[in-house]
């Protein structure tokens, strides 16, 4: 009977698990995003080069999966760039992505291939979690192909 | 009684066996009848040390003298034993004794064993650098012996027990008096006593049976082919049984701190041996738990495996058409075929093929892009690390939980291994041997149960085995 009892609960336990998980190859990770705004529009870029826009943030972020060859994993995301028309946004990516990602301000156009190199050795202090929208961020320039995180 | 046997009921015992032979004396002129089995006794010994002195030294007027005469040293022989009945006279005669009947006076049981055994040889499995060589062999009384060289105390006790109705295997319970518990000898012998088998031949069938066949793949009875181990487990405590036929030695109770011990350690000094444990016990973590763990998070939490692990995962997994479960799984699988070819095959051919299978096939399989590095790694480590496990038993229960638990991550990740965790804890938790809770070792106030002990602070027993002598030195 205790055995029965068990094997039921584990039944029950298993049963209302999310079943089916994500092929690792099928994953597409994004180290870098960028969100920012055209007019009325939001627009989020990665460094894989992968784009995508809306009216919101969840809008945006739906363009971005459906466009996005392969499962858009935010999950990996190390490096948050906004810029000042889109800090408002910070609650709703403190929702989306690692409380850990370095946010800064960067620039409406930076080169999204090359930065993340930059920015593995001059990560922003600010983390995604210590942000609102209230914080001073480090400003990301670029000039001349070259980037610039101000101190 | 011995007055009741006969001629004709002992030669039908056999049936006309091609091996049985009856050779029939004339003795003061009165017929005598010799029966023996041909190879398990030495007819050269049998002709010396019974045909002899029967023919040339017994002298008497009526059978009944004869007898008495030939059982109080007329015959020179070592063994010398009166039959009681017709069983008796079987149970001698498979043992290798040459049974001589005196017609209405009784039969006379003399030990003549041919000497036709194998000697005993290094270790095959439990092997030690520094350690004895004098492994356990099939002939009972050859480790008696053995074990008697390491143990010449008197208190050594040897209490034989037949089991098995038509095997009549001969087991041996060993224990010392004034240190094993009573308990356990008790315990021990009752489960020998209410064995009602055809035959104990098999190493699994005398674990079965003396552990009560629990619903376990974990081993409840520690085996060992070494004399020296075999030695420490009754100095311990312990109750020990030695199976005739069954090259080695079993020791109970077992516990998980026995099982992961290996005699090695006690050959080297006490940090190397200290630290080797760790590692032994960090390997069958890994062993345990590495597959399952590579799926749960390869296919549920990804986001848990650093960004470049991550990467250079997804780079190498994107041209294989198999989900990572599965991989894992089949090399598990594939992995077990290899080590029961191993086993199957002559030992220079096994390993050949254990080679071509693991590098070569594991390679090509790789390049052609079947399986992924990473899961043929994770496979690899783990498989290499459940044979650092020193009990093979062990490493074999831990294998079939592998596999468990890599089904549960990938069926429900992280949280299904945790389940199977779970699930092993209260199992073994659950697990006794002779009574023994087999994880004593971790909730006693005893030591931690890992690291070896100096030798010079070894000075007590172990608690929980309730010995009569508790104090080892000092």
């Amino acid at each position: 009977m205790k055995k029965w009892l068990i094997m039921v609960l584990a039944l029950l336990a298993f049963a209302v698990l999310p079943t089916s998980g994500t092929e690792l190859g099928e994953l597409h990770p994004v180290s870098l995003l960028m969100v920012r705004s055209r007019g009325k529009q939001i627009q989020l870029y990665t460094d894989t080069l992968d784009r995508g826009e809306g009216e919101t943030l969840d809008a945006a972020l739906k363009n971005l999966e459906d466009t996005t060859p392969g499962h858009l994993f935010l999950d990996t995301v190390e490096y948050l760039i906004l810029t000042e028309r889109t800090k408002y946004l910070i609650p709703q990516l403190k929702q989306l992505l690692r409380p850990g990602a370095a946010v800064c301000i960067g620039e409406e156009e930076l080169d999204m291939q090359a930065l993340p190199e930059y920015l593995k050795t001059h990560a922003p202090q600010t983390s995604l979690r210590d942000a609102d929208e209230k914080t001073p961020l480090q400003k990301l320039s670029n000039s001349e192909e070259r980037f610039f995180l101000e101190k | 009684m011995a007055h009741f046997l006969i001629d004709s009921d002992i030669r039908a015992l056999f049936g006309g066996a091609g091996d049985f032979t009856v050779r029939e004396l004339s003795c003061c002129g009165f017929t005598l009848y010799a029966y023996a089995i041909d190879g398990l006794t030495s007819g050269g010994d049998t002709s010396e040390y019974v045909f002899k002195p029967l023919v040339e030294h017994l002298t008497g007027e009526t059978i009944q003298i004869l007898y008495d005469c030939a059982l109080r040293g007329g015959v020179y022989n070592s063994v010398a034993q009166p039959c009681k009945d017709l069983n008796d006279v079987a149970l001698k005669l498979v043992n290798g004794f040459c049974v001589v009947l005196f017609p209405g006076a009784g039969a006379i049981a003399f030990e003549v064993k041919t000497g036709e055994k194998r000697g005993p040889s290094a270790p095959e499995v439990e092997n030690t650098v520094k350690g004895a060589k004098d492994g356990l062999v099939e002939t009972i009384r050859t480790n008696t012996s053995l074990i008697r060289r390491h143990l010449r105390t008197p208190d050594l006790r040897l209490d034989e027990i037949t089991v098995g109705r038509r095997s009549l295997t001969n087991v041996t319970v060993a224990w010392i008096q004034g240190i094993t518990s009573p308990e356990l000898v008790e315990r021990m012998k009752k489960r020998l006593n209410s064995i009602d088998v055809e035959a104990l031949i098999t190493p699994g069938s005398v674990e079965e049976y003396v552990t009560g066949s629990r619903a376990t793949a974990f081993p409840l009875l520690q085996y060992t082919e070494r004399a020296d181990t075999f030695c420490l487990g009754l100095l311990d405590g312990r109750v020990g049984l030695l199976v005739d036929g069954l090259p080695l030695g079993y020791l109970a109770p077992v516990d998980l701190e026995y099982l992961m011990e290996s005699t090695e350690d006690l050959s080297r000094d006490y940090v190397t041996a200290s630290c080797i444990r760790v590692l032994r016990y960090c390997a069958l973590v890994f062993s345990l738990l590495l597959p399952g763990f590579y799926i749960a998070l390869t296919t549920f939490h990804q986001q848990m495996i650093p960004l470049p692990l991550l990467r250079a995962m997804i780079e190498s997994k994107k041209n294989v058409p198999f989900p990572s479960a599965l991989e894992v799984l089949g090399l598990l699988i594939a992995f077990e075929l290899l080590q029961e070819t191993g086993i199957h095959l002559p030992q220079a051919v096994g390993q050949s093929v254990s080679t071509v299978g693991g590098i070569v096939v594991g390679t090509a399989a790789v390049e052609a892009g079947f399986i992924s590095p990473a899961a043929l790694i994770v496979v690899s480590v783990a498989g290499i690390c459940g044979f650092v496990l020193p009990n093979r038993d062990m490493a074999e229960a831990v294998r079939v939980w592998r596999f468990g638990l890599g089904a549960l991550g990938a069926f429900a990740g992280l949280f299904g291994v945790t389940m199977g965790l779970i699930a092993l804890a209260v199992h073994l938790g659950g697990l006794t041997s002779l009574d023994i809770p087999y994880l004593a070792p971790f909730h006693t106030s005893e030591h931690n149960g890992i690291m070896r002990v100096r030798m010079k602070n070894n000075l007590f027993r172990k608690e929980r085995l309730n010995p009569q002598d508790r104090r080892r030195q000092g």
